[in-house]
């Protein structure tokens, strides 16, 4: 007899997700985590003492409102604190705001170009309507259109009336945002580049992709998702860091009865036959379990834990095909003082509150692409820069700062090779100096540094090759492409074996989708087990 | 003077527009075609660049001819030939290994044998792969798109039925269509293949006329696209047709006089006449009007709806929309008169060949990343043919004409037709010593030359970028994607519509056939 119904390999948010759904719905879950922490790259960090960093991940705005209902997490800590507005930095001290509301981001918006003003109208209901179409879609298990299966053929149907329902020139409007570049889309409506910039960057964000890349509008949505969401938390920060989340995700799963192990590396899946039967711990040590779910990524997931005899060749070639090149860092900065940046004005502090974008125009972003594509770090990077201590006392000691720098495009490995610490060190110089021109003096306030590349990540989250979405998030590897063509609603090739991290649908972000979906998915093969 | 009556006026006389005017002049309407240049043909014709040499004004490789266009309009029995074999390729690579690909693939297999014993059985694989696909995916261009209005039973019949035929595909092939459509070439090359020089080749023929990278996504659809175009079952084979593209646009010409037609050169169209939303004709440049209750247009969406039909008639966001549609151009032709055969590898046996100067992903990615920003990429990939090697009506004997793509030359508002002359020269100069010293004349156009030479907007080979969401449905603008346009009487057959360009005479070909649906139908308006 098994030990546990259901053992989750990994306690990624995703992870902590599924096996807070699973333990909520009765069975015995057990979580094992190498590190000692919960939370994959969704975690707090203190390495200062009184300072606490988002170490990995820092925007909680996507994040399902339904698992935050449906799993309590308020109860169990999980507290938004807002922020009313963000800002892109030009050059030459122009600046661009963005606010929670709408209509100041209007005013803000005519400052530059009234005829953008009303374009950003027109361009955020159109892109609010295809956020609606594809909000339901995150929470449910994509359609496979190449299985002949009744189920699928039925969801494809509800799937198109959907789309229907939304008219013929949406449509025509999906079609389009799923093909264009985010550059040909944003140039549909505006001209002003520095709107452009703001609006593109985050549309590439985690990407291999630029602005002018085919298919890199869609990304556009994300950033948009939130509002649709109509919950307070698409302008707002964790208390207490990410960590909060996976915090309040752990605390829920303990409440309904689950178990987490940490310092307990899975080194091996267990197997008989042709089905998953548990785990084995690094020392040895087994635990079985009647199914098992792993939250790493596919390739670390099939090609390192998976026995190979399992496995067909097919299926380890096409594992060694899935792209997850990592493009993105992070630097972690402990401040002695508030950073001042001198584009924003001190009749607007508000601004500087949200996120600080470096996003001049697309060509700038574009050009930064071009530089990971040859192996370089961006000489002249996009950045994401959040001072969540001044909404959030509880990250920094009073009059103290903490920064998160979120930075576009770093590549896994250079064109001269691996990286070495002095790269490292060359990395957070050009970041550096990028966020010193924006804020003199920036520099000197520096009390601690923490920087992070795609080896970092890989090396001390678990993210192979450093990509923060567990894959590459174009066509070939969405909806029922992923992670893999046949192996896109949850389930791995082995019975009893699933997959629940951001490799699955519907991808990357801190949304907690994934784990939500995946649970379900086992749910309903454990019931139809029951029932049988 | 006025022109009489005609049902049908063509604007523009390319194979596009000819192939059309054939088709309803054959179907018993009164057509006139008015052409702006002095003769018909568009940019399929040749150009004589120095006294007795003759080059092709832009593609110097054509797919096959649609199968429906050869048979209709009887093709075969003025002239033309269905199937002409295709060029191989010698891949240029500057260590000096070059590699001579026959269009067979298992024949070709055996040269990169010499390479790379695992390419020697990837690239026949890939070759087949990706024929498959492309056959699938010329089953949409022969029909004109359906529409998303899920009122139309026709159209939701149609879109059911094409869904239907990608399953009957079987589920591998379906799934491997659906991953790789949208992946880009460089990802699915670097997945399958390891020679750099057979990498650069496949990718630099997935973005030739286009304006992606290898890098881009949704090259892998451009390459099928390319492939896709002009007979069935004669998929991605590419070749000079006898007599070179202007026998085939003299063809078409001499099909629509034979159908009834009545062909006016010199005669430039200034605009569309449009009176209570209805075409009633066109207007000539010297004031003279031509009446017909159909206006059929085979110039780019651009000429035709902002110049030719103009504000006034088209509301604000057709406007729009037709101001989006990607016209620019990002790709280079340069003709030369040579004195005598370059020492190009394999030129002295005389066969057709063609070379590709494209030595990895990578140079051709390089190139597309200086073009993307406006400035011309000091190495860009070259597609070289001379067809002077097997066809002697082109230049006299002993000398030749060579015919160069490039990928990319930018649109530039002041064209250096010299300084593009200078970069190709001295990027084929290593591989044919003396070359530089052997030209007598060159032609050297960018994509400003182009639109002001073929009156194409934006100097698009194909009237407007060749990319996933430029396609079908949404080509040149959803909605309009049935070769009607927003005026009753008033449509698009040219490389603008669907399925784009190549110069296959498909968009012609459909277009005509849409027309008499409508007539059939008396249905007028879109």
């Amino acid at each position: 007899m098994s030990e546990y119904d259901v053992i989750v390999v990994g306690a990624g948010h995703n992870g902590l997700t599924s096996a807070a759904y699973l333990a909520r719905a009765g069975l015995k879950v057990l979580v094992c985590e190498r590190r000692a922490q919960v939370g994959g790259a969704a975690y707090s960090e203190q390495r200062l003492p009184g300072f606490t960093f988002s170490s990995c991940s820092y925007v909680c705005s996507l994040f399902r409102p339904e698992i935050v209902r449906d799993l309590n997490l308020s109860k169990h800590g999980l507290q938004i604190l807002p922020f009313e507005g963000a800002v892109n930095l030009g050059a030459d001290g122009r600046y661009l705001g963005l606010f929670s509301d709408p209509d100041r981001t209007r005013r803000e918006i005519a400052r530059h170009s009234l005829r953008d003003a009303e374009a950003y109208e027109a361009f955020s209901a159109d892109v609010v309507r295809q956020c609606r179409f594809i909000r339901p879609l995150l929470m449910e298990t994509p359609p496979d259109p190449t299985l002949a299966r009744w189920r699928d053929a039925a969801d494809l149907m509800r799937l198109g009336k959907r789309f229907a329902a939304m008219g013929e020139k949406a449509m025509y409007d999906t079609l389009r945002l799923w093909t264009s570049s985010s550059a040909d889309y944003l140039n549909r409506y505006f001209e002003n580049e520095l709107v452009k910039g703001a609006l593109a960057g985050s549309a590439i964000i985690g990407t291999a992709l630029g602005p002018y890349s085919p298919g890199s509008a869609y990304v556009l949505l994300h950033h948009f998702m939130g509002d649709v969401d109509g919950h307070v938390g698409a302008w707002g920060y964790a208390r207490g860091g990410m960590g909060a989340i996976s915090g309040a995700l752990a605390a829920a799963l303990r409440e309904h009865g689950g178990d987490i192990r940490t310092q307990a590396e899975v080194v091996r899946i267990l197997t008989r036959g042709r089905r998953a039967a548990g785990v084995v711990l690094q020392g040895g040590e087994e635990i079985k379990a009647r199914a098992v779910v792993s939250n790493l990524d596919p390739k670390r997931t099939y090609l390192k834990l998976m026995p190979r005899e399992v496995l067909s060749q097919e299926f380890r070639d096409q594992v060694g095909c899935f792209k997850i090149r990592g493009s993105s860092g992070k630097l972690n900065i402990a401040l002695d003082r508030l950073p001042r940046f001198k584009a924003i004005p001190d009749t607007l502090p508000e601004l500087a509150q949200g996120d600080i974008t470096v996003a001049e125009d697309m060509a700038y972003l574009e050009r930064g692409y071009d530089d990971w594509k040859r192996g370089r770090w961006s000489r002249r990077p996009y950045l994401d820069i959040t001072v969540p201590s001044q909404i959030d006392p509880t990250l920094a000691p009073e009059g103290k700062h903490v920064m998160s720098v979120f930075v576009q495009y770093v590549p896994p490995e250079l064109a001269d090779g691996p990286w070495t610490p002095a790269m490292r060190d060359g990395f957070a110089d050009t970041v550096l100096s990028t966020i010193e021109a924006h804020a003199p003096g920036f520099r000197d306030s520096i009390l601690e540094l923490e920087v992070r590349t795609p080896r970092e990540l890989e090396a001390e989250v678990g993210l192979t090759e450093g990509n923060i979405f567990h894959g590459e998030l174009t066509l070939d590897q969405l909806l029922f492409n992923r992670p893999l063509p046949g192996y896109a609603q949850y389930r791995g090739p082995l019975r009893r074996f699933y997959m629940c991290g951001s490799s699955t649908h519907p991808g990357g972000g801190v949304m907690g989708a994934p784990g939500a979906n995946a649970a379900r998915e086992i749910l309903r093969d454990f019931s139809r087990r029951a029932a049988a | 003077m006025n022109g009489g009556a005609f049902d049908v006026v063509l604007v523009g006389g390319g194979h596009n527009g000819l192939t059309a005017a054939a088709y309803l002049a054959r179907a018993g309407l009164k057509v006139v075609v008015l052409e702006a240049a002095e003769r018909t043909g568009g940019a399929g014709v040749h150009r004589e660049i120095h006294p007795g040499f003759h080059a092709p004004a832009l593609a110097h490789l054509l797919p096959a001819l649609d199968e429906r266009v050869m048979r209709d309009l009887n093709l075969a029995r003025l002239g033309l030939d269905a199937h002409v074999a295709g060029p191989a390729t010698v891949v240029l690579s500057p260590d000096g290994g070059t590699l001579e690909l026959s269009p067979d693939p298992d024949r070709a297999a055996r040269a990169v044998a010499a390479q790379s014993r695992r390419d020697a059985e990837a690239y026949p694989a890939l070759c087949k792969r990706l024929q498959r696909h492309a056959a699938a995916l010329r089953a949409v261009f022969t029909r004109t798109p359906p529409t998303l209005n899920a009122s139309s039973r026709g159209d939701m019949a149609r879109l059911g039925q094409m869904a239907w035929a990608m399953r009957r595909r079987g589920r591998p092939a379906m799934r491997d269509f659906l991953r790789i459509v949208g992946m880009n070439v460089a990802d699915l090359l670097d997945e399958v293949l390891e020679i750099p020089a057979l990498q650069g080749v496949f990718a630099a023929d997935a973005v030739w006329g286009t304006n992606h990278g290898p890098r881009s996504p949704n090259t892998v659809f451009t390459l099928l696209h390319r492939m896709a175009g002009g007979a069935a079952g004669r998929e991605g084979r590419l070749a000079w047709p006898g007599g070179g593209p202007e026998r085939v646009v003299n063809a078409l010409a001499a099909a629509a006089r034979a159908a009834g037609a009545d062909i006016r050169t010199d005669a430039r169209v200034a605009r569309i006449v449009v009176e209570a939303g209805a075409v009633r004709g066109a207007e000539l440049e010297d004031g003279s009007m031509i009446s017909a209750d159909s206006v059929v247009s085979s110039a780019d969406p651009l000429t035709t709806c902002a110049a030719l039909v103009g504000p006034d008639h088209l509301d604000a966001d057709f406007l729009r929309d037709i101001r989006a549609f990607r016209t620019r151009g990002l790709t280079g032709k340069v003709n030369f008169a040579l004195e005598r055969m370059p020492a190009l590898p394999g030129a002295e046996a005389g066969k057709a060949l063609r070379w590709v100067l494209a030595p990895s992903i990578d140079y051709v990615e390089d190139a597309f990343d200086c073009a993307k920003y406006g400035q011309a990429p000091p190495a860009p990939a070259l597609e070289i043919t001379m067809p002077s090697l097997h066809d002697d009506t082109l230049a006299p004997q002993g000398k030749h004409v060579m015919s160069v793509n490039v990928a990319y030359e930018p649109y530039a508002d002041e064209e250096d037709a010299s300084a593009l002359q200078r970069t190709v020269t001295g990027l084929i100069e290593p591989y044919a010593p003396g070359f530089g010293d052997s030209v007598l004349a060159c032609e050297a156009m960018g994509p400003r030359a182009i639109e002001s030479t073929f009156r194409i907007a934006g100097g698009h080979w194909h009237h407007g970028d060749i990319a996933l969401d430029q396609f079908f449905m949404l080509r040149p603008v959803p909605g309009f994607a049935q070769y009607r346009l927003p005026v009753s009487g008033l449509y698009l057959c040219g490389a603008g519509a669907h399925p784009g360009g190549g110069m296959t005479a498909t968009a012609g070909a459909n277009a005509a056939a849409q027309i008499l649906r409508d007539r059939r139908h008396r249905r007028k308006s879109a």
